[in-house]
């Protein structure tokens, strides 16, 4: 069901306990949700429980809630929060790459070529501190413009930018200097 | 963006994740359906409304009962304690009455 309600409008409806309400919200914010903890926790499995609890957590403060700031941007800070205790709790495995998507027009080379930088550049976003991962993830894939990525880290917007320079430039460096070190051991 | 920006743009653009599936969807929903009715946290008032009358009547008491020792005279208070000074290298008027004299001299006296 898609209506027209706004965040507030529906989570007042949770509130009341109105399931059709709470689904269409949780459906609004299902895929922001899987999408970014995947990409900080680096497990699909994980992720989906990460966004499972998240989720709960709307039906559970529902009643409670109170409008001092956009939905989005409390849900967004349930997120990475939530991705930050599970980081501490849980005991980092290997990275798995069960989800990564390839571009079924490649030929077969393209196609390893597409899986091998999707794995260095997971390996590499993991290097990163938390902070500057989300940073990455929500300004890059997610395409939030930096004030909103700065309210959803909870930190100024000149101090998000010099963070997310910051990990651009770790970045580089960790992805860059992986390409030089490959291309000369193929030479 | 310069050159590098670019090129680390394209890098960044190999690591795509999946949407969340419908069965997701589901669990949730469901999951939260299942979640108890008690879940919200009334304030402590609300919540145990005995409890204001049980601390009031603790505090009452216990203040009562400080109140109480502090205004009683202990039993061994003494009007006069130079008096009793005075009495401490003789016999005490309470052993002289209990078990009277201890000898002649204390008679004559």
């Amino acid at each position: 069901m898609q209506t027209n309600l706004t965040d507030h409008e529906l989570m007042l409806l949770v509130a009341q306990r109105d399931v059709t309400a709470y689904r269409e919200l949780v459906a609004r914010y299902l895929n922001f949700c899987t999408r970014f903890a995947e990409r900080m926790v680096g497990s699909r499995h994980d992720a989906e429980d990460i966004a499972q609890e998240a989720c709960l957590k709307i039906w559970n403060e529902a009643p409670r809630w109170q409008p001092k700031a956009k939905f989005s941007t409390w849900l967004y800070r349930v997120m990475f929060n939530s991705c930050i205790d599970y980081k501490r709790k849980v005991i980092p495995l290997p990275l798995a790459d069960e989800s990564s998507i390839m571009d079924e027009s490649l030929s077969a080379d393209e196609l390893i070529n597409q899986e091998q930088n999707s794995k260095r550049v997971q390996q590499a976003l993991h290097k990163l501190p938390e902070r500057q991962r989300a940073a990455i993830v929500l300004s890059y894939y997610e395409e939030f413009n930096n004030q909103q990525a700065a309210e959803t880290l909870d930190m100024q917007l000149n101090a998000f930018q010099q963070l997310l320079f910051r990990a651009r430039q770790n970045l580089k460096s960790e992805l860059f200097q992986y390409y030089v070190e490959h291309k000369n051991g193929q030479r | 963006m310069d050159k590098d920006d670019l090129k680390l743009n394209a890098l960044l653009d190999n690591y795509q994740v999946n949407d969340a599936d419908g069965d997701l969807l589901d669990r949730i929903v469901n999951h939260a359906k299942k979640q108890p009715t008690n879940v919200v946290r009334l304030p402590l008032r609300q919540r145990e409304p005995w409890l204001k009358n049980v601390a009031l009547i603790a505090a009452t008491a216990v203040l009562g009962f400080w109140y109480g020792n502090s205004t009683i005279e202990p039993v061994n208070y003494r009007e006069n304690p130079s008096a009793t000074a005075s009495q401490a290298s003789y016999s005490s008027n309470l052993d002289n009455e209990l078990l009277g004299p201890k000898s002649y001299s204390e008679v004559m006296l």
